[in-house]
């Protein structure tokens, strides 16, 4: 309208206010030393060519891109960077999302009774220390295991066999409780009039869940997303108690590609570097998942 | 498209709450059954289960002839106005009204043609790229009314659709609704709180109260012949004015004694079978206790009174008085000059009595069935209440309520 302009400055819009830089410093000093400080030295020290012993322990020096180059030729390196990615997508992503989603609707329609012991059943899991998760799918994995009966393949280590298909299956088996969490509780928020409107309206129950239920959910999808995507990122305990990256490079992920470099051959600069590749496909995923809540919410 | 709605013995308990209790009422094939009473009395549980929504704790509920106790709310093709709305928040006004002809397959064309007409209907033409959340109540309303609308079902289930709409609005959309059920006399149940959306959309209307059914009747039926004191109270806006009273009969000849005096039965009224003498409840509405000076000769009868409060609505003005101890409201003509703490004089015709069993509350005493203009009268003003609904309604011819010329006129 013609009468903006003529009024002086807006007093609808946010101002900043210098004072109030005072009131936030003794906040801003705690952040800046505990998180900034440390995740900046963490990514210098990951241009580096610093080591855990020996001389490079002490006399280290700032390499540039000669890390990131050594990434670039290190077969293992390229190898666990997919493997990771696998791991993520299939057992975090797809996996445990899918899944948590279809036993909370299902849960959703069962009766009272059914829906409390599988719901418990589920969250036990979750419960479980991962070490005895792992200690389980271990022993139901090897030769002679409740799998290889159960499959009728006596003999077979499945474990062995297929070692990034039981450790992704152990990993959903333990964490799809999570997810399940998240989406009974979004279920539950979810306005029940106004799926009832659209049950009034002829919408069979496939089309209220893709037109209905669904878009309404897309905010509690991508913060589970977001979420298990980022725990599952840096899983090693499960992993490692199972197969210690084995056999042979298979089930090498990046933390523990990392836990190996940094730990057990010292290189601690070039371990920090492959923990920032870490972060980068993490920054990945996250922006792709806000992108799409973004989008026509 | 015509369908008879049944309501079979049904009760609905939640818990403790009996939210409706022995429901038994038909709503004829094409009726426009409208729902009143107070906040709490079961109207939406009743509606949701017509809908489905919920399941009667006992009894059978019939849509055309086919028992719908365990159909789903899917298949009963039933169009609802949610008293809450229940738009779908993540789609645009026009996909909110394009759901459900999408979800029973209509075509493209079908579908843009329908919201389009639905929309100018409803003045959302504008709106159509808007979400609920970026609309007023009163819009939102109508987009709830328009979902209903753009379907043609069997039912229609209305939960006080206009309650959210200014004065106008309401008396175009009343009108615009009226004026849809004359073209597809579509079997509706409209629930309201609003006197003047009951008086006159509905062919009858069906008065609830604590969960059960009062009465079912025609407005001027309802409004002449309440069965208890809860309908008489409810309908009619100011309150009817209820005072205890006495009946006594002697040589055949029954008369009744209330606020100091007493006054032989009208000639055409008749007497319950379970009427005795004794204690009773004598209902008066305030529009037929008349201030002296402007009654007609057949109000036979005088009191005096104290004027308490005087409340001027332009065309009228309510008057609260004192009269032998007990408190009454009358209606006075604008320009009385009636002030408080004067003594005035009180005019009533005792045709117009409503006699009630003081204990139970039920009516003893039959009147004779619309007298005259004068009944005729009186129902119109009692429109005339909604500010909005006084400019049109006010010549309300008895016939003429049901025409589309009437409510064409309205808009
Ligand atoms: N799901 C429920 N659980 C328990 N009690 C309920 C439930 N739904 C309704 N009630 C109770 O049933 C009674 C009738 O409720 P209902 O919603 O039908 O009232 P209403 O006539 O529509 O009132 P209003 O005019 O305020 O909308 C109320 O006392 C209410 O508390
Ligand atoms: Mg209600």
């Amino acid at each position: 309208m013609a009468v903006v302009g003529t009024l002086g400055p807006r007093l609808d819009r946010e101002r900043f206010q210098w004072s109030s830089l005072l009131m936030l410093a003794p906040g801003l000093v705690l952040l800046v030393v505990l998180f900034l400080g440390p995740v900046l030295y963490a990514f210098y020290i990951g241009f580096t060519n610093l080591a855990l012993v020996g001389s490079r322990s002490r006399d280290y020096s700032f390499t540039g891109l000669e890390n990131v180059a050594r990434m670039l030729g290190d077969y293992v390196f390229i190898k666990s960077s997919w493997l990771t990615i696998l791991f993520v997508v299939g057992s975090a992503i797809v996996g445990q999302s899918v899944l948590g989603m279809l036993l909370a609707i299902l849960l959703r329609n069962a009766v009272v009774p059914i829906r409390i012991v599988v719901g418990s059943i589920v969250i036990v899991a979750w419960v479980l220390p991962e070490i005895t998760v792992a200690l389980i799918w271990y022993a139901f994995s090897q030769a002679g295991g409740t799998l290889s009966i159960l499959l009728g393949h006596g003999g077979t280590n499945f474990l062995v066999l297929v070692p990034m298909l039981i450790v992704s299956v152990a990993n959903l088996w333990r964490n799809v409780a999570f997810s399940m969490l998240v989406f009974s509780a979004g279920l539950r928020n979810l306005p029940s009039e106004v799926l009832e409107a659209a049950e009034v309206e002829g919408a069979s129950a496939w089309r209220r869940y893709r037109s209905v239920i669904l878009p309404l959910l897309r905010p509690t999808i991508v913060t589970n997303l977001l979420l298990v995507t980022i725990l599952n990122l840096s899983e090693f305990t499960l992993i490692y108690a199972m197969t210690q990256g084995g056999p042979g490079i298979e089930t090498t992920t990046l933390p523990i590609y990392v836990y190996q470099e940094a730990f057990v051959f010292h290189q601690l600069g070039y371990g920090t570097a492959i923990s920032l590749v870490l972060v980068l496909i993490g920054a990945f995923f996250s922006l792709l998942f806000v992108r799409a809540s973004r989008r026509q919410v | 498209m015509l369908s008879e709605v049944r309501f079979d013995g049904v009760h609905k308990i939640f818990g403790a709450e009996t939210a409706v209790e022995d429901l038994n009422l038909t709503v004829n094939a094409g009726e426009f059954l409208v729902l009143v009473g107070p906040s709490g009395c079961g109207k939406t549980t009743t509606l949701r289960m017509l809908a489905g929504l919920e399941r009667p704790s006992y009894g059978r509920i019939l849509i055309g002839d086919k028992l719908v106790n365990n159909v789903s709310p899917r298949f009963r093709d039933v169009a609802m106005v949610f008293q809450s709305y229940a738009l779908y928040p993540h789609m645009n006004v026009y996909d909110n009204l394009a759901f459900g002809m999408r979800a029973r397959g209509a075509s493209k064309d079908l579908v843009a043609q329908r919201v389009k007409e639905t929309a100018d209907v409803l003045g959302l033409g504008k709106l159509l790229k808007r979400r609920p959340s970026e609309l007023s109540g009163g819009q939102r309303q109508r987009v709830a009314l328009g979902r209903a609308l753009i379907r043609q079902p069997q039912v229609f289930l209305m939960d006080e659709p206009l309650s959210n709409l200014d004065a106008g609005l309401r008396v175009q959309m009343r009108a615009e609704l009226s004026r849809l059920h004359q073209r597809f006399r579509v079997t509706t149940v409209y629930v309201t709180h609003d006197q003047v959306e009951a008086m006159t959309m509905g062919d009858r209307i069906a008065v609830m109260n604590n969960g059960r059914l009062q009465q079912v009747d025609a407005p001027e039926t309802l409004y002449d012949n309440p069965a208890n004191v809860f309908v008489a109270g409810f309908i009619g806006s100011p309150r009817m004015n209820f005072v205890p009273g006495r009946l006594a009969s002697s040589d055949g000849r029954t008369s009744v004694a209330f606020l100091g005096i007493t006054t032989p039965l009208g000639t055409g009224s008749r007497l319950t079978a379970g009427a005795s003498d004794g204690e009773v409840t004598v209902g008066i509405r305030p529009e037929d206790l008349m201030w002296r000076p402007a009654a007609g000769p057949d109000c036979t009868l005088t009191l005096s009174a104290d004027v308490d409060v005087v409340e001027p609505m332009g065309h009228e003005a309510y008057v609260t008085a004192l009269c032998a101890g007990e408190t009454v409201t009358s209606r006075f003509p604008p320009r009385s000059g009636v002030r408080p703490q004067e003594r005035v004089d009180l005019a009533l015709n005792p045709a117009r009595l409503h006699l009630f069993d003081a204990q139970s509350g039920i009516t003893i005493l039959q009147r004779p069935p619309a007298a005259g203009a004068e009944t005729l009268r009186s129902v119109g003003e009692a429109r005339t209440n909604d500010s909005a609904g006084g400019r049109s309604e006010r010549h309300g011819q008895p016939e003429a309520r049901r025409v589309p010329s009437r409510t064409e006129e309205i808009s």
